[in-house]
């Protein structure tokens, strides 16, 4: 970081070094390259800021200077910087508005590259040294907007144009209106690289949350943990403090920024109390489960390399304290949104803790009694106040007195109509309490139309807040389980009764966990006037008056949603797009339901409130993600023989999470269809090994285990003896076919099943729902296996040689001994537990070796040494398929939830004398009807044509329609036994047109082929050689 | 000559990161990892109606009280974890020679017993920062209040099902962490335990 000198001192008698006339305001021109700005609206001393150490930022190509404890926000006003924006709709100039979440108008691109994020708030963003930040929503510059000539439209721009205007030419929307909205729609620019950052998620448990760090939350969680209970005290700003570092109050004769830092040392030397700065509780789920966004290194250049960026926290508690405080109101009069014109309470920020003079003469336009301190700290500040207006014929003394101090003119029954100025306020126009109408000169103007408690938190899960008529604001009726609202957000606005509603809160909070504690003392502060009046838009206002700045939408918007039936707060929403914008609406929602009551003339209440859902603040895609990106997004698994097939060169293909070797290139081979057709060969004529880990299995055990097994499965098991093993079909409630697989029976009451590698998870998922819920009372216990042992398939004429030199002596692996469908437990490699099945996919003579997991790859380098003088090929998913595909069997691509047992040429295997799963709804005459599409075999007319999976199905002479589609090719592949290409397939009736031709039409890929539609199984069709 | 004695290869062995030191180099190691090789593990599920019985034969065999809460009991070099209703997880340091399935032989007819000695792995977790790289990853509360020693907290790290508890005996920071899917390539060790060093 650079250090540079601080600017130089100024003295006290003229506290800001202002431009001489305002017109100097526009002389912050963009000059990249010029030397950066003295900060001339830095007061000489205060602020909570480092001023020892200076840090350089750009804007729009301009430097300037800060120090650390500055936002980028308050950087700017120091330099003198108020236009910072231009608005969604219109391009009107913008300015900063407020000081924190809220701000609807200070929206910056920040950073560069890979790292620009936009729509960020200038107000929360920290400042550090090589801050980069540019301005939004204009082109070709910030200054000279040129989309500002959609004011000239502005009377087809109101709420709803698009659902009246761009309508004709139809054709022109898609082409021309919906391409030009687009581009001038939104705000800011995603970066286009992918983010090089990272982000963390993590588990925060903890007895008391308390969400806030302001008064009444440092109270509850000092409360809550001297019980000595855990307590998590979460803060967005990176501060703690709220309003107590904002304003110049006094608590037990100190300031309150000291009272602040002592509350905060006693919070971090207890043992079980953790502060979460720079957080945002951005939501609330069920059974005390919340969600916030720790912004580790948002304010550094670059996180360090160790580090995340951001970290997003689930915190599970047992009590909340909400203590969010609440959120200023502007006022609404003709052209509000000029630069220059600021809450109030943000000026107050900007003052006492940065250390910033917004403006060198101001005038107060206030509903409530805080005026009496905007006054205060402004004159303390050195401003120059022109007037204090207060609509409100009957003025608090403490105002009268303030205003009296400052040398201000006080102007009681008045009010703001109108602000003049266009790239910074110059003036304003007032009407006063007897209509007379006056100009009074001004760079800032101070609003502050009271305050609405901060209560977006409490209605996530559902909870409807209610209108109160003191408070003039929405409070929150039923709140989430375990939570309590204390201060400002449950309407408390005074300092004294905050602190004790915390105090009180985090100490019943406690106590509902079980602890108990001594009260806390509440600190005695200095008094404060907390009334306010309600002045929802200064009638007779000329100019545009925003309720919605950040979505450009005005009090004549809301008339017009009124006046069009548009009057339920949902309605008014999503009709105007009040409330919708990145800000959620904080500044303007309670406004525009209030200007809808008074132009329906109902009560608020009967207006109704939009719900608050999460996020409470934008919270970025990465931040979800996690550690879930790319490669992680879910994890990668393995089969045991994966190490030495990547090492011999393997080519991998995804299968659902495994990994799994496509095919084995060999020196010499370049294209993979040479490696598949030789890896068949070598199975078909000697011996192959394939990993078939991946398949699930599952073991089944029990009393009941087959009485079970007769439920799930179409087929019988109880008589299946030991040492056997059986193809087994599985079907869904709804008669489908959900999976195949085998069943062996290794002892008594004990089974292992087999699944497809794609619906491991799902059977056990049935089986156990079957177990738990349909048959309680059956006593089978199911365990999944599938990572408990490696399995691979020897698969070939040679196959029994290459096994007889692995498994020991001891066991007869003859045909005799071991025959089709054997399945028993073995040892192999001189004594290694091993389960051995004679079970065949290939349609070779073929064995299924299983053995622990952990000894996979050496039993795998073992059979591989074992088969070299047999020429053994290890073969992949590839040929595996082949090779199931030449034998007709059926696969996933023809169990594809859509067929029953009848389409795939199974339905033999639906017993008849027992009942199982699926087996009422399988007889629905839909699921019966003969004209179902039925596994056929398909191969090319002209033998070197090659098909394609997908292709439909048309009979000679008919034309490629959805009408005359007869069915469809599941799968298919090149034969190397056959020397062409052959196909399965669902085709209406094909069990009775073998011999027929038909088209197999891919429209999609230019495909036509004529194919012969024939028996499924291609190869060894009396099944001879499995049987060898 | 290639060396054809079966050998166990863990489920790490060459996806999970080499043996070192990650992360911030400035401070102590804050999470130290180390795996538990050819440990041994079993499924065991109370046949119907058995479930008093099998408290008996686990009483006589073993000399334990099978929990029925999310505890870890030990007797001798064997453990069982509480894994569900009726469900435990018997685990010892080193897999013995004749099985896990055979070592619980006592039990049999009165539980189903699954060995899962390859089907998971197993690490162990020590240093100052264990618990807050395990916040991570594991949802449950793991505070020294709340997770009693012995204590097996529901599954899951991240989307991995995965057991977690702490010994009965020694260092009260030691923890012994998730035993994540096996042939997890990778992914399961980006815990980044760098970042809470």
């Amino acid at each position: 970081m650079s250090e540079q000198a601080s600017p130089p001192h100024r003295p006290q008698s003229t506290p800001l070094a202002m431009a001489a006339s305002l017109g100097e305001a526009r002389a912050h021109t963009e000059v990249v390259g010029a030397p950066a700005r003295t900060q001339s609206c830095r007061m000489p001393t205060g602020g909570l800021i480092e001023r020892a150490r200076t840090l350089t930022f750009t804007f729009d190509g301009g430097s300037y200077h800060g120090h650390p404890g500055d936002t980028l926000a308050s950087a700017l006003l120091a330099n003198g910087v108020h236009l910072v924006g231009r608005s969604f709709k219109y391009h009107r100039p913008r300015g900063i508005l407020t000081a924190g979440p809220e701000e609807p108008n200070a929206l910056v691109e920040l950073g560069t590259g890979a790292r620009r994020e936009p729509n960020t708030r200038a107000t929360t963003a920290e400042l550090y040294d090589g801050l980069i930040a540019a301005s939004q929503n204009r082109w070709p510059s910030l200054r000279c907007d040129l989309m500002a000539i959609n004011a000239l439209v502005a009377p087809i721009l109101s709420a709803g144009f698009y659902y009246k205007t761009f309508m004709w030419p139809p054709a022109f929307w898609e082409k021309v209106y919906e391409p030009l909205i687009r581009r001038a729609a939104g705000l800011g620019r995603a970066a286009a690289d992918a983010d090089p950052d990272s982000y963390e998620k993590a588990y925060l448990h903890c007895d008391v949350l308390v969400i806030g760090g302001g008064a009444a939350g440092l109270m509850a969680a000092l409360a809550a943990g001297r019980t000595g209970l855990r307590v998590v005290l979460c803060e967005q700003d990176f501060r703690l403090g709220g309003r107590l570092i904002a304003d110049n109050r006094v608590l037990n004769d100190r300031s309150s920024a000291d009272w602040v830092a002592q509350m905060a040392a006693e919070l971090a030397a207890l043992p079980d109390v953790r502060i979460l700065l720079r957080s945002t509780l951005f939501a609330v789920y069920d059974h005390g489960t919340y969600a916030a966004l720790e912004r580790v290194n948002d304010h550094v250049a670059v996180p360090p390399e160790h580090e995340p960026r951001q970290r997003l926290w689930r915190i599970c508690a047992r009590r909340c304290v909400l203590a969010a405080g609440a959120i200023e109101r502007p006022l609404v009069f003709g052209d509000n949104d000029r630069p220059g014109i600021m809450l109030a309470g943000a000026v107050r920020t900007y003052l006492n803790r940065y250390a910033v003079a917004p403006g060198r003469r101001a005038v107060v336009f206030g509903t409530s009694d805080e005026t009496a301190a905007t006054v205060a700290d402004l004159a303390r500040a050195g401003s120059e106040i022109g007037a204090v207006i207060d609509p409100r014929a009957s003025v608090p003394r403490g105002i009268e007195v303030a205003a009296r101090a400052a040398g201000a003119r006080l102007i009681a029954g008045g009010a703001i109509v109108r602000a003049l100025g266009r790239a910074r306020v110059r003036a304003v126009e007032i009407r006063t309490a007897t209509g007379a109408t006056e100009r009074i000169g001004c760079d800032l103007a101070c609003i502050c139309g009271g305050w609405t408690p901060s209560i977006h938190l409490a209605s996530h899960l559902g909870g409807r807040p209610v209108w109160n008529d003191r408070l003039a604001a929405f409070i929150p009726a039923t709140l989430p389980g375990g939570m309590a609202v204390a201060g400002a957000a449950s309407g408390q606005l005074g300092l004294a009764d905050a602190l004790a509603a915390g105090a009180k809160a985090g100490l019943e909070a406690a106590a509902q966990c079980g602890a108990s504690g001594q009260p806390v003392e509440i600190p005695e502060t200095d008094g404060e006037g907390t009334l306010t009046t309600v002045l929802w838009r200064v009638r007779a206002a000329r100019g545009k008056a925003f309720v919605d700045l950040q979505n450009d939408v005005t009090d004549e918007d809301v008339a017009l949603a009124g006046h069009e039936g548009f009057r339920a707060g949902e309605h008014l929403k999503r009709y105007t797009t009040l409330g919708m914008a990145t800000d959620q609406g904080k500044t303007s929602n309670v406004t525009g339901l209030a200007l809808m009551a008074e132009f329906s003339a109902r009560p608020i209440q009967e207006t109704g409130s939009t719900t608050f859902r999460p996020p409470y603040t934008p919270v970025a895609i990465g931040a979800f993600a996690g550690t879930h990106r790319g490669k992680e997004f879910r994890p990668t698994r393995l089969p045991p023989s994966h190490n030495w097939a990547r090492v011999e060169g393997a080519q991998f293909v995804e299968a659902g999470q495994w990994l799994r070797a496509q095919f084995y290139p060999q020196p010499g081979e370049t294209d993979w269809s040479t490696s598949v057709k030789r890896e068949v060969r070598a199975v078909r004529s000697s011996v192959g090994l394939c990993d078939v880990s991946t398949l699930g299995k599952i073991d089944v055990q029990g009393a009941d285990a087959a009485e079970f097994l007769d439920r799930v499965y179409t087929t019988s098991w109880k008589a299946l003896p030991i040492g056997k093993a059986r193809y087994g079909l599985m079907l869904r409630e709804d008669g489908m076919v959900l999976d195949d697989g085998t069943v062996a029976r290794l002892a008594g009451e004990r089974y292992v099943v087999t699944t497809t590698t794609a619906n491991a998870a799902k059977v056990l998922q049935h089986m156990e729902f079957c177990a738990q819920w349909l048959w309680p009372k059956l006593d089978v216990q199911l365990v999944s296996v599938t990572e408990e042992w490696a399995q691979f398939a020897l698969a070939g004429p040679s196959a029994r040689h290459v096994l007889r030199k692995i498994v020991d002596g001891q066991h007869d692996i003859s045909d005799a001994a071991f025959p089709y469908l054997a399945a028993g437990e073995l040892t192999v490699m001189g004594g290694l537990p091993t389960r051995l099945f004679r079970i065949s996919f290939s349609g070779e003579l073929a064995y299924e070796i299983a053995v622990p997991a952990g000894n996979g790859e050496g039993l795998w380098r073992h059979i591989i040494e074992s088969g070299r003088e047999f020429a053994i090929a290890p073969y992949g998913t590839e040929a595996l398929g082949v090779m199931r595909i030449e034998k007709g069997h059926v696969a996933g691509n023809e169990i594809n939830g859509h067929t029953t047992a009848g389409d795939l040429g199974l339905g033999r295997m639906l017993s008849e004398a027992k009942d199982f799963v699926g087996r009422v709804m399988a007889q629905r005459p839909g699921l019966m009807a003969p004209d179902r599409p039925r596994l056929v075999g398909l191969k090319p007319v002209n033998h070197q044509d090659s098909l394609r999976a997908g292709a439909h199905f048309i009979r000679a002479g008919a034309k490629p329609t959805a009408r005359d589609d007869e069915g469809y090719m599941t799968s298919v592949a090149f034969s190397p036994t056959l020397d062409h290409w052959v196909g399965l397939g669902l085709l209406a009736h094909g069990g009775e047109r073998h011999g027929e031709r038909v088209r197999a039409c891919d429209p999609v890929r230019g495909g036509d082929v004529t194919v012969e539609v024939c028996h499924p199984v291609f190869y060894d069709p009396s099944g001879e050689r499995l049987r060898g | 000559m290639v060396d054809l004695a079966p050998r166990f290869v863990s489920a790490l062995d060459g996806v999970a990161v080499a043996g070192g030191r990650y992360g911030r180099q400035s401070v102590p190691p804050g999470v130290i990892v180390s795996e538990i090789r050819e440990p041994g593990l079993a499924l065991v599920t109370a046949r119907k109606g058995c479930h008093r019985d099998l408290l008996g034969a686990v009483r006589s065999g073993f000399g334990v009280e099978l929990p029925d809460t999310p505890r870890r009991v030990v007797g001798g070099n064997i453990a069982f974890v509480w894994s569900g209703p009726d469900r435990w997880l018997a685990f010892q340091h080193r897999a013995p020679k004749e099985g896990m399935e055979a070592r619980l032989a006592p039990l049999a007819g009165l539980a189903s017993l699954v060995d899962q000695s390859h089907g998971r792995t197993l690490l162990a977790l020590t240093g100052s920062r264990v618990r807050d790289g395990l916040a991570k990853g594991v949802p449950v509360d793991l505070h020294p209040a709340h997770s009693s020693r012995g204590m097996r907290p529901p599954p899951s790290l991240r989307t991995y099902p995965c057991c977690c508890g702490r010994p009965t005996t020694g260092r009260a920071t030691n923890l012994r962490s998730p035993a994540v899917w096996r042939k997890v390539s990778g992914s399961g060790s980006r815990l980044r335990p760098e970042s809470t060093a």
